[in-house]
Parts: structure tokens; sequence; C-alpha cells
């Protein structure tokens, strides 16, 4: 309801646009209203959702593969346009913002970083400040920053994608899409194509920028072990973006809402179960294989 | 070799005469073809029918071409406009097709990550698009220089002085050292051009050779 009524929200003095500023101490809420999308084939990704992705939180959408959740993530920065209802950034309707300076103010995280190839490490990073006017000096001295915080090493500067491992590539995609300072993040499967280590240690990073300084963030993935990792809220999608079920995750291994979600987090074959032993006198936590996890911490967590 | 030593000038002047038709014609027909290749690249219902336009450009008969430009342009038939305009047409024809190929060799996710971070429309063929198909760009250009340098020659047929007078000359008056040298000098040029041409793409394209050296 709230997002069907057009709010023009003032804008850095010029009246006539409708693009929301985004502030950056409070982090807007985004909502779906009804949103529908049917693309010109006939295939339709999303059917009457509606969904709300809490202020400074991180919100994963998962599910698999071509179930809609990229269409999605793409409806906020309005890279697709919903065939019906709206997306709303605090109650602004996207759809009355100006595209490009909507997208600016967004972060945008892709899956394989999806660098420019043609551009060093520290050019990538700056260019969303660099096209919101920054000067190049003042952009690079915050790229480099940028970088400490991200976990590169500041001698990559001017490297090439090409010459960077595929985790490197990916802290330059978190890096550049932070380097707006932007409230809210749109992550598309950004983890997706790194081995397990590097996964966990970005993951890891991601939450600590999190916890610095909390922003709106929309997550996708297909992976539910991803989706707990980092979910303050987690939305379970089906085929055509319907939704199986959302909550914390926590409810979702209290509270399965049907088959299908105790399938897909693994509860149903008790790989999702966990119980604890003793080996030598020190207690583990064992899955349903007896294959240990991980050490029972002595009181409170 | 004795030839040479006299007509050091005579080949000096050609040479010169050589190139200042093929060098303006080389730039035009690149600068022509590269917004023409952009709208066979974006929009599919002109692709097939600017390529082809090309293809059929490059099938005129360039000595025939050569006699009824002036007709078109008003100008005489000796007129460099008209050999510079004749090899700007088959520039063109060849640079179309390997244009268009080149912007659409541009990954489209770094088109798509262009977007997403608001990068709009003119700035981002003019720093995404045209940069990544520059490579392919060159490419198309390398064999347009050549091509083109080794065309003017024809010109020489019509009297209008280029190396191309060298052979012209050198055959009718049976000296073979003069059609040699005419020969060796347009090879040189092509290959200095070229040079030039590998050099500037060094200096312009410079993540090319950072991501061949990672593959290695």
């Amino acid at each position: 309801m709230l997002a069907s009524t057009l709010v023009v929200c003032p804008y850095a003095g010029a009246m006539s646009d409708a693009t929301p500023e985004l502030s950056r101490e409070q982090p807007p809420a985004i909502s779906f209203e009804r949103v529908t999308k049917t693309f010109p084939d006939g295939t339709r990704a999303v059917h009457e959702l509606s969904l709300g992705a809490p202020a400074g939180q991180i919100t994963v959408l998962v599910g698999l593969s071509g179930c809609g959740k990229t269409t999605l993530l793409r409806m906020v920065n309005r890279l697709v346009t919903p065939s019906s209802g709206a997306v709303a950034l605090d109650g602004h309707d996207v759809a009355a913002a100006h595209a490009v300076r909507l997208r600016r103010q967004i972060g945008y995280v892709m899956q394989n970083a999806g660098l420019l190839p043609h551009r060093c490490v520290v050019d990538n990073i700056c260019m969303v400040p660099r096209l919101l006017g920054v000067p190049a000096r003042q952009a690079r001295q915050s790229a480099l920053a940028l970088m400490d915080r991200v976990g590169l090493d500041r001698g990559l500067e001017r490297r090439y994608p090409a010459q960077l491992s595929g985790g490197q590539q990916q802290r330059v995609g978190v890096a550049r899409a932070l380097a707006a300072d932007p409230a809210v993040m749109l992550m598309d499967e950004p983890f997706g194509a790194v081995d397990p280590i590097v996964r966990a240690d970005l993951q890891r990073d991601l939450l600590r920028l999190q916890r610095d300084q909390p922003r709106t963030v929309l997550f996708v993935t297909h992976d539910m072990s991803e989706a707990f990792a980092l979910g303050d809220q987690i939305v379970l999608l089906a085929e055509g973006a319907q939704i199986v079920q959302a909550g914390r995750p926590s409810d979702f291994l209290t509270h399965p809402a049907d088959e299908y979600v105790a399938r897909f987090i693994g509860l149903d074959n008790g790989s999702g179960s966990l119980h604890t032993t003793v080996v030598d006198g020190v207690p583990l936590v064992v899955d349903a294989n007896s294959r240990p996890v991980g050490r029972l911490d002595e009181g409170p967590a | 070799m004795r030839w040479l030593a006299n007509n050091w000038d005579t080949v000096w002047q050609a040479t010169l005469a050589h190139l200042e038709l093929s060098l303006p014609a080389i730039v035009v027909s690149f600068l022509i073809s590269v917004p023409v290749a952009w709208l066979a690249h974006r929009f599919s219902w002109s692709r097939f029918t600017l390529v082809t336009l090309g293809s059929l450009i490059y099938a005129i008969p360039s000595l025939p071409l050569l006699i009824v430009l002036p007709l078109v342009l008003g100008t005489t038939v000796r007129d460099q406009i008209n050999v510079v305009v004749a090899l700007s047409l088959y520039g063109f024809a060849l640079m179309i097709r390997a244009g268009t190929d080149a912007l659409d060799a541009v990954p489209a996710s770094c088109v798509h990550a262009a977007l997403a971070v608001g990068q709009s429309g003119p700035s981002r063929f003019f720093t995404v698009e045209l940069p990544l198909a520059g490579p392919g760009l060159l490419a198309g250009l390398r064999v347009v220089s050549v091509s083109t340098i080794a065309l003017v020659s024809v010109s020489g047929v019509l009297g209008i002085n280029s190396l191309g007078m060298l052979f012209v000359d050198g055959f009718q008056r049976g000296i073979l050292a003069e059609v040699i040298a005419g020969i060796l000098a347009t090879v040189v040029i092509a290959l200095a051009v070229d040079l030039l041409l590998v050099l500037a793409g060094r200096a312009l394209l410079p993540w090319t050779r950072a991501s061949a050296r990672r593959s290695r």
C-alpha cells in the first residue's frame, strides 16, 4: 500500500527530481508490494510477491537457480521493471526515481565480480565516486582506504582484474559497491564462484563491515549454509518467486514450514541435525554421520 | 642499387605522396566505420543491410571507381581527394564488419556492470564499450592499413604520384630496379605503419597484455 503511492522526496533542492536522498545514518527498508514480472517471452519470473527487507539488516533471498531471486534484486535498482506492483525504499517508489542516480546510490555486487577488465583495481573501485564527480585524487585516497577495509593489499591498486585471483576480484567488487558509501547493497551470488575457504573469509568480512556500519543488504544465493551464515532474515523462494518460508534463521530449524523446507535445509535426512558427544574428554558437536563439525564451548555462547 | 642511388629523391617523393594518400584514407575509414558499426551492433535490423553494404562496396573494381567518383565529387580524376575518397570507401568496407564484430565481442557482463553502477548512454559507450572493443578494432584497422597502402598503387595507372608510379614507369620503360624499388618501399611503409599501430595499441590498451601474461 505504501509503495503504490508515489511519494516525492525533496532532493537537495531539486524539486522536480523524485530520487530519494538515501540517508546514510538511517538506511531505508526495502519493500516489494505485489510485484509481478512477466518477461516478453512469456516467462513469469515473479508472481504477486510482497516482501519487506528491514532497514540495516541482511535479508537473504535463497532458492534454486531460476526461481526469480535475481530478478527481484534487479527490481530494486531498476535494472528490471516490474510488470505490475512496486518496489519502494522507505516508502519511496523507485519507479519515481531517476534510474541512473538511484543506481549510483545503491551498491551492487554481482556474480563473478563484474569488474571492468580494462580498468585497474583502483579505477574499478572509484567508478561510482568518479561518476558522482569526486575529484580523482580524493577518490583514489578513499579507494585505498577501502582496499584496507575489504582486505586487499594496497600494492594491488594498479593491477588489472585479469591479474587477480577470484577471491581478490570479489573483494574489489565489494569495495566498488561500498565506494560511494551506499545505504543499500544488492549482492547477487557474490561469493558463488570462489572456493569454500575464500568464501568463508569473504562472508566473515562482510559481517564485519555490516557490524561496523549497518546497511540494508539484499543478498541472493542458492546456498542455504550461506543464508544461515549471513542472514538476519532468510526468505526461501520456490519457482516463480513464491515465498516458501520467511523468517529468522533459527525459525527455519525450529519450525520448518513444510517438507520442502525441511528437505532444503537438510533436516529430513538428518544432515541438518547435530548432537554432542565427548571424545578424549573434549565435548564435540557431530552430525548425523558422527562426523565432527566443531567443539562445544562451555558456558553461554 | 645504382638506379636507387641515382633516383633516391624520386623514391622519397613517391613515398611521401603514397603516405599522403593512404594515411588520410585510413583515418577517415576508421572514423566513419565506428559509428556505423555501432548502428549495426546496436540495431539488429540494420546489421544485415550495413554489413552487406560493406561487402558490396568492396566488390567494386578500383579502377572504374576512381574514374566514376569524380562525376559524383565534382573533382578531376587526378585529384588527391578523388583517390582518398575511393580508398576510404574500401577501408570502410573492410572496417565495418571488423568493427561490428569487435563491438559484439564486448562481454555483456561488463556492459551490465556499468549499467548497474549507474553509467548511462554515451559515457558508457566511450568509457566501457569502445575501449573493450579496442583489440578487435585494432585488428580491423591493421588490415585496413595494409590493404589501403597496397591499394594506393592502383592510382599510379592514372598518373597520380605514389609508389605505384614507380611500377607503372618501371614497367613501361623496362627498368626492373624501379619496379622492385616500388614494391619494396610499399612493403616497408606498410610494415612501418603496422608497427606504429601495434605500438599505439600497446599504449592505449595496456590491459590486454596484462591478461595475456596471466593466462600464460
